[in-house]
């Protein structure tokens, strides 16, 4: 008896490495700051990160909301992953036609006003660009990604929590970015890591819904 | 000779709020009977307002400072008067969009027009009007079409240029690429002066009636975003129809002219001839949105006119205003 209880407490070890799930890699946040050019915080951001080694991690799918709200969609920017479904509620008091040309999503959604029947699914990853047919100043975007480490930037902020360590591709977007913004990193095991970022922005426009001499707005 | 109609006893251009609120109403009036088509945009428009999620209400305020250095359009060189303006005004309306493609304007506007030399031609204008769209189609690029009826009512400080304006337009507008918008439209333009006051004497008797006016109207312009709030704006038209000159009376004007009045706005000595003639106008205006809602403009324009057989005039003229929307 003796002899094999003392074999099974040197093969514990052994066997609790056997037994025992693999433990997973330990998981850190990345903290992204951006500002623009003149130092400002940037809103209207995506900031999302991909494997180095191209393999992908599953993305569980959302159920998220973009609002119509004084002619605008609210969120500006809204970021999913592929597979999630996007409510499309008009706040307003008058009518809106949702529509998209955008090669990811192509879709209409007739005039209404309050809460459409059925969400709007997004299946494949890439920018779906939101208008609507009466007010051709209103501008959104839906941001599909095939990664579940995203942040939308709020404030100039985000964060992108149980990032595990490694080598990583940070990418930023935004409506207005000049140039591609992609970032190497290395994430270290033990800390968070964090990272800040001037972005070049072109200036905001204006002239769609600026009002015309003689015209009227429709 | 034509009396001045009177209101309460008040003169009519007092200028009052109660006396533009009395040509609203007779703005309607008058445009119901010259237009019977309204009646049916009214129709229409009862049936969107009972339908409140489809309206939608906006409003505009405008301030304008111009100068035109020929304003009574004058072919005799040493006979153009200049002057500048001052032109504030506001309006707003109700936009029904009653289909997916389909929406019905109905918009008012009031607006007052003060001449720094010439007062005689300053004015209030109240104007009612509605415009039905239709966009062909989904997305900015789509063409969208518009047939709009206005009716204005036009009272000067001289009540001899009192009128009533009536203007049917037909239009058709498409974005040709992000940043340019080309608008088209062909419009026909009916003035109805109040007065009728004969010939001076010792000619032959002419009609009175200047300010009978018939023109009809054919627009293009042009936008291009110049940058992300800016943009240019040219225009070119083309003008067929009746036109008033204002000079000193002579008989090369009175052969070619189809009516005439004394005319005392550019002094005594001065008759209006009414003449048909030809004009092109070419327009250049900058556009600056200093917000969403809010734009300055500068621009500038050029009139051409051929008239009778041998009465040409021009005219430059150049402004500055700023609009904000609601």
């Amino acid at each position: 008896m003796l002899p094999v209880l003392s074999r099974l407490f040197r093969l514990l070890p052994l066997l609790t490495a056997l037994l025992l799930p693999a433990t997973a890699a330990v998981a850190v946040s990345l903290n992204v700051t951006l500002t623009d050019q003149d130092g400002k915080a940037v809103d209207d951001a995506v900031v999302y990160v991909t494997s180095v080694n191209g393999q992908r991690a599953a993305a569980t799918p959302m159920q998220v909301t973009v609002d119509q709200i004084n002619e605008m969609f609210v969120p500006h920017v809204r970021a999913i992953t592929a597979g999630s479904s996007v409510n499309f509620p008009n706040s307003d008091h008058i009518r809106h036609h949702v529509y998209s040309f955008s090669e990811a999503k192509n879709f209409e959604l007739p005039l209404y006003i309050g809460i459409p029947t059925e969400p709007v699914v997004f299946n494949k990853a890439g920018v779906v660009t939101l208008g609507c047919n009466i007010h051709d100043h209103m501008l959104g975007y839906v941001l599909v990604l095939d990664t579940p480490y995203f942040d939308e930037v709020t404030g100039g902020n985000a964060t992108i929590a149980n990032l595990p360590a490694g080598q990583w591709t940070v990418e930023i977007w935004h409506p207005r970015l000049a140039d591609e913004q992609t970032i190497q990193i290395n994430v270290d095991a033990a800390t968070d890591t964090t990272l800040q970022q001037a972005l070049e922005l072109r200036p905001e426009r204006m002239v769609r819904r600026a009002p015309r001499r003689g015209s009227s707005r429709y | 000779m034509n009396r001045l109609p009177k209101a309460k006893g008040k003169d009519i251009h007092s200028g009052s709020i109660g006396t533009a609120f009395f040509y609203c109403i007779e703005a309607l009036s008058q445009a119901m009977k010259v237009l019977p088509s309204f009646r049916h945009a009214l129709l229409l428009l009862i049936v969107c307002c009972s339908h409140h999620a489809a309206a939608q209400w906006f409003g505009n305020g405008a301030v304008e400072l111009g100068s035109n250095d020929n304003v009574s359009r004058s072919p005799v060189a040493q006979q153009e008067h200049s002057d500048q303006s001052l032109r504030a005004g506001i309006s707003g309306g109700y936009h029904f969009q009653v289909a997916d493609y389909t929406g019905l304007t109905i918009d008012a506007s009031l607006t007052r027009e003060q001449f720094r030399r010439y007062s005689g031609l300053s004015s209030n204008r109240v104007a009612l009007g509605g415009t039905l769209s239709h966009k062909f189609g989904l997305g900015e690029r789509a063409p969208i079409a518009t047939l709009g009826m206005t009716t204005e009512r036009a009272i000067h400080n001289l009540s001899l240029r009192n009128s009533w304006l009536y203007l049917l337009q037909a239009g058709v507008q498409q974005r040709l690429a992000d940043k340019v918008l080309l608008r088209l439209s062909l419009e026909q333009q009916l003035q109805r002066g109040d007065y009728n006051r004969p010939r001076p004497a010792p000619a032959p008797p002419m009609p009175g009636d200047v300010w009978k006016l018939d023109l009809l109207v054919a627009s293009a312009t042009v936008e291009w975003d110049t940058g992300p709030a800016s943009w240019l704006v040219a225009g070119m038209q083309l003008r067929h129809g009746d036109t008033v000159a204002s000079v000193e009376p002579s008989p090369r004007f009175r052969v070619q002219s189809s009516a005439v009045t004394v005319d005392p706005v550019f002094g005594t000595g001065i008759v209006s001839y009414r003449l048909n003639a030809n004009t092109r106008l070419f327009s250049l205006d900058w556009n600056l949105a200093t917000s969403d809602r809010s734009t300055l403009y500068i621009g500038a324009e050029r009139q051409l006119s051929r008239g009778g057989t041998d009465l040409t005039y021009q005219a430059g003229i150049i402004r500055t205003g700023f609009i904000v929307s609601y």
